[in-house]
């Protein structure tokens, strides 16, 4: 395998983003991390709903699929 | 390959008597050979470095040959001398000890480097579990087409080995004209062309479509394949043959799987087929299966020729080396860079060739082209589009 | 409680005939859709026209991925434009910002089945990520689904987060019960002093949202930029031609919706003129840059010196096999373009005509990424095959409007669960709405 792109698009493109919620729920003012806890639970749990539901999409396709 | 194994230890008589006899079957000077593959089996155990190996025979190469085209010059190198990343040939140092095999086979003593090579890379990655290490073996063809008279009985042959529905045509022999002047009609016989650089292995999000490390095979993991068919458009020869429907074509007896992996014989309704240069005959048990495909077997023109394309003495390079008979030799569509395995002898199609005309032969066989429920293809109805 | 823009909470306080009859319109289109997904699943891909490019003679990309990149795109621009209104705070166009939201997470989640769809194996989607730490470091398939998971949640967590302040400013009471339950759930913990805290990092997610926007946004077009295989499809500029393509169909379906929204409900004090133009302001901007931007990906194809296997399906796409197609969707984009940038007051005026140009618009740009996907396919290069064929069956015909009526059901269906933007009940915002 010669292409290992994928890692700098990764980190130094498509996760730029969650850099950038980070710093600023963290860092931004007025600084309140209770608040920006929230937010960035809200975010977690939504990662989680989100690769949750495609594993029941898939486990639901799976009882119709008969192959 | 050769008829008896090298003895174990160069040093010993046994070796030095073996050697003799394999050398003065060549021709050459007798001495100066077992001098080089001796030393091509300390390169490989490395006891003694390549540039020192290059220097010793330098002078003797030269006046035997009268030419010494083996690569003296060093590898690209750090300052400390070590190896550059990144920089195809260094690094593992596998590249140098191929580079070198090659060179001791291009004068005639392939056989005794490279089999030490290969015996000393397994032994090492066996005892030191080093599951990265890559064998010098690299699979693949020569084929003929110039012999080819497009039969089909590779396609009828590979549908039958591996159970194939008669629409996945993992071997397909192509009949093209190359221009409205001539009524030349010419064959390509296509079957995967299991590329070093595979675009399919880069585009699949699974990993399902991986190079065996044994023999350079590219397979696709049956249990993994998801059914995106990114590696189909991303391959440019289109060997890819998505199974759309239940195959409900003949049976595969063999053993589906490859070192662990579901990877033999058609693929599972929903997942991606393609050639597997029989890959269920590489790893069988029967010694007289590996090293041979369906494909190969049925040619009654003995076109298509398969083996170890690092090996001097395999069938393909075999063929390459002495029975070309003058025709000139390529790697299909070779600019986009795919590294593909397979050596055509014969004319290459120009990109503006075209399928002949009316019935290609598909049916004699029961092979089709139109995928089950979709509407017949008549070649050359689409003419008018172009 | 002063009267200056709570006609946003109309959509949600009534419940007309019409609109339930329309809920069940498409209520049984989405259960046919679902019929025809069950038939697929049991069926397999088997049901569909696709077929191996090569000796089939078929496409093995159709008219499901075409559509994918469509929403995908759509949920790119409607993001964009939720990200420049939240960054920027302009006030005056929250409600748009809050069409965005629903948009672009509806768009994004239509997109993201459609994908799965069109699996040969939609039962081993997990498989995707479960090799997603290995496949990551090279197959742009890979990259995609982190863009599309990245784009749901991040614009899920702008939604929620925007609700909680909104919610926070809304007396729950007088909202429909189920719309105060969600308000309370999305209150949980609610305390004054969080809502400048909150205005702060629906900011900052505003400006995360526009980076997601122009730089994951092009992932979908780098799908297939990066195939070296297919001559149309490589290239540099399909991220480009992907980003442009989204941002004017994401500002059509924000116009449309506010459009329609303003002219059932009377919401004219909430939807002032100045939002539609400036609506329609960005999408003649867009259409242009997207028809300026498909001139550049065509033209090197069409050019005599073209290569061979360019040349083949720039050729179809401008006379040949597709050229009717190809043609009528540059005309659904530049003429209601032209047609905006000359009569741009009375085009604009209520907003019902910028909604019909933007149907227009976004189903050219339809149109034009069935073609892009199809094509190459279609016509490919390099050894002699033939050049396909491909037509559609119903199953997918009806998997595929089934998924545009089905974002249409999910939307309205929200209009009636989540106020459609922040009250502003005192002098000083009245001053602000305005202004």
């Amino acid at each position: 395998m010669t292409t290992t792109i994928g890692i700098p698009i990764l980190l130094g493109l498509l996760l730029l983003p969650v850099y950038t919620v980070l710093a600023g729920f963290l860092f931004g003012e007025p600084r309140d991390f209770r608040t920006a806890g929230i937010g960035l639970g809200v975010m977690a749990a939504m990662a989680v709903f989100m690769i949750g539901s495609t594993a029941m999409m898939g486990i639901v396709f799976g009882m119709i699929t008969p192959f | 390959m050769n008829a008896s194994d090298p003895p174990d230890d160069i040093d010993s008589e046994a070796w030095e008597a073996w050697a003799t006899e394999v050398v003065d079957g060549t021709g050459f000077d007798v001495e100066l050979g077992v001098g080089l593959a001796r030393d091509a089996q300390r390169v490989a155990r490395g006891e003694m470095t390549e540039a020192e190996y290059q220097a010793k025979y330098h002078e003797d190469v030269l006046d035997e040959f009268g030419v010494d085209d083996r690569p003296t010059a060093p590898e690209p190198q750090k300052a400390d001398g070590s190896p550059l990343p990144g920089v195809p040939g260094t690094g593992n140092g596998k590249r140098s000890r191929r580079s070198m095999l090659k060179t001791a086979g291009a004068i005639g003593l392939g056989t005794l480097g490279l089999s030490a090579a290969q015996q000393s890379t397994r032994t090492v990655a066996a005892q030191s579990g080093d599951g990265d290490s890559e064998s010098d073996v690299q699979m693949g063809m020569a084929i003929n087409t110039d012999r080819c008279i497009a039969c089909l009985q590779c396609m009828d042959a590979c549908n039958e080995e591996n159970g194939n529905p008669a629409e996945s045509l993992w071997m397909a022999v192509l009949r093209y004209q190359e221009d409205d002047y001539t009524d030349n009609e010419e064959f390509l016989t296509r079957p995967c062309q299991h590329c070093s650089d595979a675009p399919c292995e880069t585009a699949c999000p699974t990993n399902a479509r991986y190079t065996r490390e044994e023999d350079g095979i590219v397979l696709t993991d049956y249990d993994q394949c998801t059914g995106c068919r990114y590696c189909e458009v991303s391959c440019p020869y289109g060997v890819n043959y998505m199974e759309w429907a239940e195959p409900g074509g003949g049976d595969f007896e063999a053993d589906r799987d490859v070192d662990g992996v579901t990877a033999a014989g058609s693929a599972p309704q929903g997942t991606m087929g393609k050639c597997t240069f029989c890959a269920h005959r590489q790893v069988s048990d029967d010694e007289s299966l590996q090293g041979t495909t369906a494909c190969e077997d049925v040619c009654p023109v003995d076109a298509i020729h398969f083996g170890d394309m690092n090996d001097e003495e395999s069938a393909p390079r075999q063929h390459l080396a002495n029975d070309t008979g003058g025709q000139p030799t390529y790697r299909l569509l070779e600019d986009k860079g795919t590294e593909p395995n397979i050596v055509y002898v014969g004319n290459e199609p120009s990109r503006t060739a075209t399928q002949t005309d009316g019935p290609t032969g598909e049916n004699e066989f029961d092979l089709v082209r139109e995928r089950h429920g979709r509407r017949e293809i008549e070649i050359g109805s689409h003419e008018d589009d172009d | 409680m002063s009267t200056t823009n709570n006609t946003i909470l109309t959509p949600l306080k009534t419940l007309s005939v019409k609109f339930l009859a329309l809920v069940v319109v498409l209520g049984i289109a989405a259960l046919v859709m679902l019929e025809a997904i069950v038939h697929q699943l049991q069926h397999g891909l088997a049901v569909t026209d696709l077929a191996s490019w090569g000796t089939q003679e078929g496409v093995t990309w159709g008219i499901y991925i075409g559509t994918f990149e469509w929403f995908a795109g759509m949920a790119v621009g409607a993001l964009a434009a939720v990200g420049y209104i939240r960054y920027n705070e302009l006030t005056r166009y929250d409600i748009i910002a809050r069409i965005g939201e629903l948009w672009a997470l509806i768009s994004g989640l239509s997109a993201a089945y459609l994908i799965v769809i069109d699996l040969g194996r939609p039962d081993r989607v997990l498989n995707i990520l479960t090799a997603w730490f290995v496949t990551v470091q090279y197959s742009p398939l890979a990259w995609d689904v982190t863009f599309v998971t990245a784009l749901l949640v991040m614009t899920s967590a702008m939604l929620i987060l925007s609700l909680r302040r909104d919610f926070s400013e809304m007396d729950l009471n007088k909202l429909p019960v189920y719309t105060a339950l969600l308000g309370e759930l999305l209150t949980l913990g609610f305390r004054p002093e969080e809502r400048e805290k909150l205005d702060s990092m629906l900011r900052w997610l505003g400006l995360a949202l526009l980076i997601l926007a122009f730089t994951g946004g092009m992932v979908p077009g780098w799908l297939l930029g990066v195939v070296g295989a297919q001559a149309g499809w490589y290239g540099g500029i399909a991220g480009i031609a992907f980003l442009s393509a989204g941002l004017m169909s994401g500002v059509a379906v924000l116009a449309i919706t506010a459009g329609v929204l303003r002219y059932l409900y009377g919401m004219e004090e909430a939807l002032p003129e100045e939002v539609f133009v400036g609506l329609g302001k960005a999408l003649t901007l867009f259409g242009f840059v997207y028809l300026v931007v498909q001139f550049n990906n065509l033209l090197p194809s069409i050019f005599p010196m073209a290569p061979l296997a360019e040349s083949r399906v720039g050729e179809a796409m401008l006379y040949g096999h597709f050229a009717t197609d190809f043609w009528l969707a540059m005309g659904a984009v530049a003429i209601p373009m032209l047609i905006l940038a000359v009569f741009r007051e009375r085009m604009l005026a209520g907003g019902v005509g910028l909604a019909v140009v933007s149907v227009v618009m976004l189903w050219g740009v339809w149109v034009k990424s069935q073609l892009t996907v199809i094509e190459p396919l279609m016509y490919s290069s390099g050894l002699p095959y033939e050049v396909g064929t491909y037509v559609p069956t119903l199953v997918e015909w009806v998997i595929t409007i089934g998924s545009i009526l089905v974002a249409i059901l999910l939307f309205s269906i929200a209009t009636k669960l989540v106020p459609m933007g922040r009250l502003l009940d005192d002098t000083a915002s009245t001053e602000e709405v305005r202004n």
